[in-house]
């Protein structure tokens, strides 16, 4: 059989094929399952390996999350806030502190609050919150993440803070590469607002450690984040192998059902029409799931 | 298609269900994919019943709703677990 005669029998309803795309058999779609599966395990196998080619990649900046931040802001008629070095200084060491006790929460094992890192740099405050988030590939997404919850939400676009600090910091958690994303709010002593709260994390006693003489590292306060630039985003390639995959299986669906109509072919088989929508959502799923996780 | 308005509006339901479920679970992977289940399941029991009423149900077309299903389980499945 002829390149464009195996087309045919997979994609087009003939005679070779008992007039339904042969994807369209239950072998058909019972093989894109296995393609789509040891393609993914193939791509697993790939990133156990030293060859560097799939890892995780970043390309989030402090920059934009203070945009994105301030636009939700704007958006729902509150003043932005201003960007605060301090706070700023603050993230950095909780970011520090949670690769280091290797944590991902608010509070530490060793049980430091994230009021803490306030305290540490001398910031002041009568209302805080913490925002935190890992594994995004891009500030867009992880905005996203924390404006679908309305806890996280709730510190982004609450009226009391006036100052925010944002820390980007590259790393390995849990055994898992990763960029941690810790956004700070505040309202300082001394500004127009009197009540004495915390917002978001819990404001649980405070057991401060000695950490003074603590080495930080200071990021610059805009780069991006590009762990190995040269790699792949493993998890943007498996979603493109099974995007990939699936748009042969919703093309086939496609001809299928437009070649039997024009032909008024009368089978029995399943609906074409619910499989291309049930398979769309599927993908749109995958466009709107995030790798990221958030705190 | 028109004759099963029903059907396909019912489908459209369980659709726009899904899709506000997986915005709002976007960062919680094990309720994706508890979602994405219930939502394949739901999706088997509609093709059962939409061929059932349609008068050309067949064991066969059952095991093709469960393998799309399948497909979409482990499209969504590959990318969380």
């Amino acid at each position: 059989m002829s390149i464009i005669g195996k087309l045919r029998h997979w994609f087009i309803p003939h005679t070779t094929n008992n007039f339904r795309s042969r994807l369209l058999h239950n072998s058909g779609i019972f093989a894109v399952i296995v393609i789509i599966l040891t393609g993914n395990v193939f791509l697993r196998l790939l990133d156990s390996t030293n060859l560097h080619i799939l890892g995780f990649t970043s390309t989030i900046t402090i920059d934009e999350v203070v945009h994105a931040t301030n636009n939700e802001r704007i958006g729902a008629g509150l003043k932005p806030l201003s960007y605060n070095e301090k706070l700023a200084d603050a993230a950095r060491r909780k970011a520090e502190n949670m690769f280091s006790e290797n944590y991902w929460a608010h509070n530490s094992p060793s049980g430091k609050s994230p009021w803490v890192w306030f305290k540490d740099v001398g910031y002041t405050y009568v209302f805080a919150g913490e925002n935190l988030a890992k594994d995004f590939g891009d500030t867009s997404r992880m905005m996203s993440a924390w404006m679908a919850s309305p806890t996280h939400k709730e510190n982004i676009i609450n009226p009391k803070y006036t100052e925010i600090g944002i820390a980007v910091v590259p790393g390995t958690l849990q055994g898992q590469e990763t960029v941690l994303v810790v956004q700070l709010f505040g309202a300082p002593n001394g500004g127009a607002v009197s009540d004495v709260g915390v917002m978001h994390a819990s404001p649980a006693p405070i057991q401060i450690a000695e950490v003074k003489g603590q080495k930080v590292e200071v990021l610059p306060t805009s780069s991006p984040i590009a762990v190995t630039p040269p790699r792949y985003n493993k998890f943007n390639v498996a979603r493109s192998l099974n995007l990939g995959t699936t748009a042969l299986f919703i093309l086939a669906l496609i001809l299928d059902f437009y070649l039997a109509e024009l032909q008024k072919l009368t089978r029995r088989v399943g609906d074409n029409w619910a499989h291309i929508l049930f398979i769309n959502l599927i993908l749109l799923a995958t466009v709107i799931v995030n790798a990221g996780k958030i705190l | 298609m028109m004759g099963h308005k029903g059907d396909y509006s019912l489908l459209g339901i369980f659709a726009i269900l899904y899709v506000l479920a997986v915005y709002r679970f976007q960062t919680f992977p094990k309720y994706i994919l508890l979602v994405t289940l219930t939502f394949s399941s739901t999706y088997i029991l509609w093709g059962i019943t939409h061929h059932i009423k349609a008068k050309n149900f067949h064991t066969r077309i059952v095991l093709e709703y469960l393998l799309v299903a399948i497909l979409g389980m482990a499209i969504i499945s590959t990318l969380l677990l």
